[in-house]
């Protein structure tokens, strides 16, 4: 009875030991990983005082490449508590049904297709947080590159190193443009 | 007697926390990437990304455009030049390589290329598309012979899986110039 005592005692102060060293990693890893999505159909949602709005989705595919596309997202940010748990940064990626996950291309170089596909022909930078103000949205464009046959089902999750593992996530329906090989 | 097995048995206790803090390995080491080897078809198939080693070159200079501009870069060691095909898997991802030379040695990519086309250093692999790439290495000759490629993701490889291809079982023909082609 007394060594079972000791068994127990030995036990409770692994499982202490355990969840002590771990939790500063779980932590970590709930930051990293986007694993409550809130579904939002509609073109705006908000999550922890910032509204985010999905404004353009457009695809281009290219007919001597026809089984890849780009696909340019502009979305916009906007505060809406002053008192808002901290963004940190802005991750926009896309996933598919089957859980494949597209980031963002940041080369210099693609840049110029974002000004071919934006209505307005204009580059608005990558998603970032720090400067978004409550006085009015302020506009962010990315561009993907992924293959087409994915476009049909796709949905955006936007967050923020604060907010995950929630992510806002919207469905998307991209207007598919194909040009002809220069 | 009492005292002298009591002080035994914190003397035994101390030696074994002591030997277990002392052998603890660290966190690189326990986190290390999986080792995954290519099959005799010469693909191999990690967590985030399958690779297939299309060829492998031998070259004292290489030449490219470069903004309009060509540039052409030589070496007093030789130019080995890998040739691969990529699919990314899971989520969008940059790869690194490494090259481990017939003595041991491990050869990082060339930095002197990084702005070379279709350079695995600035590529990023999407899941479901394929596209090649290069990794370009400064070897000594009598280190391509016996040497192992060894492809892992770029950042985090917790958990994660890196590719290894056999190196070559003769010695690749050297061109003078070879052409890097976008």
């Amino acid at each position: 009875m007394k060594n079972l005592r000791w068994f127990g005692v030995t036990f409770v102060l692994f499982a202490v030991t355990v969840v002590l060293a771990g939790w500063s990693d779980f932590r970590d890893l709930t930051h990293q990983r986007e694993w409550k999505a809130i579904s939002i159909n509609a073109a705006e949602g908000e999550l922890d005082g910032i509204r985010v709005g999905v404004r353009e989705v457009r695809a281009a595919v290219v007919d001597n490449t026809p089984d890849r596309a780009l696909l340019f997202v502009r979305i916009d940010l906007q505060k809406s508590q002053t008192n808002i748990k901290s963004w940190v940064d802005c991750r926009a990626s896309l996933q598919a049904a089957d859980g494949q996950t597209w980031l963002p291309l940041y080369g210099y170089s693609i840049r110029g297709a974002i000004r071919i596909l934006a209505s307005d022909g204009k580059d608005n930078g990558n998603c970032d947080p720090t400067d978004v103000k409550e006085n009015g949205p302020i506009t962010f464009d990315q561009i993907f590159r992924l293959p087409t046959s994915a476009l049909d089902n796709l949905t955006l999750r936007v967050s923020g190193y604060g907010t995950r593992p929630s992510a806002l996530s919207f469905p998307l329906k991209p207007d598919v443009r194909r040009f002809k090989a220069g | 007697m009492n005292i002298f097995r009591n002080l035994m048995t914190v003397l035994l206790g101390s030696v074994a926390l002591g030997t277990m803090m002392s052998t603890i390995p660290d966190y690189n080491s326990s986190f290390q990437p999986f080792a995954v080897f290519a099959g005799e078809d010469g693909i191999g198939h990690g967590r985030q990304f399958i690779a297939e080693l299309v060829g492998l070159k031998r070259a004292a200079a290489i030449s490219y455009m470069q903004s309009g501009q060509d540039v052409s870069r030589d070496t007093s060691a030789t130019f080995l030049v890998v040739d691969l095909s990529i699919t990314g898997r899971s989520e969008s991802r940059q790869l690194d390589a490494i090259w481990l030379g017939a003595s041991g040695r491990q050869y990082s990519q060339s930095a002197r290329l990084e702005d070379a086309p279709r350079v695995l250093s600035s590529a990023t692999f999407q899941p479901g598309l394929t596209d090649r790439t290069v990794a370009i290495f400064e070897v000594p000759e009598d280190e391509i012979v016996g040497g192992t490629l060894g492809l892992v993701p770029r950042g985090s490889m917790v958990m994660d899986s890196a590719v290894h291809f056999a190196g070559p079982a003769t010695m690749p023909e050297k061109q003078t110039m070879l052409r890097l082609e976008p």
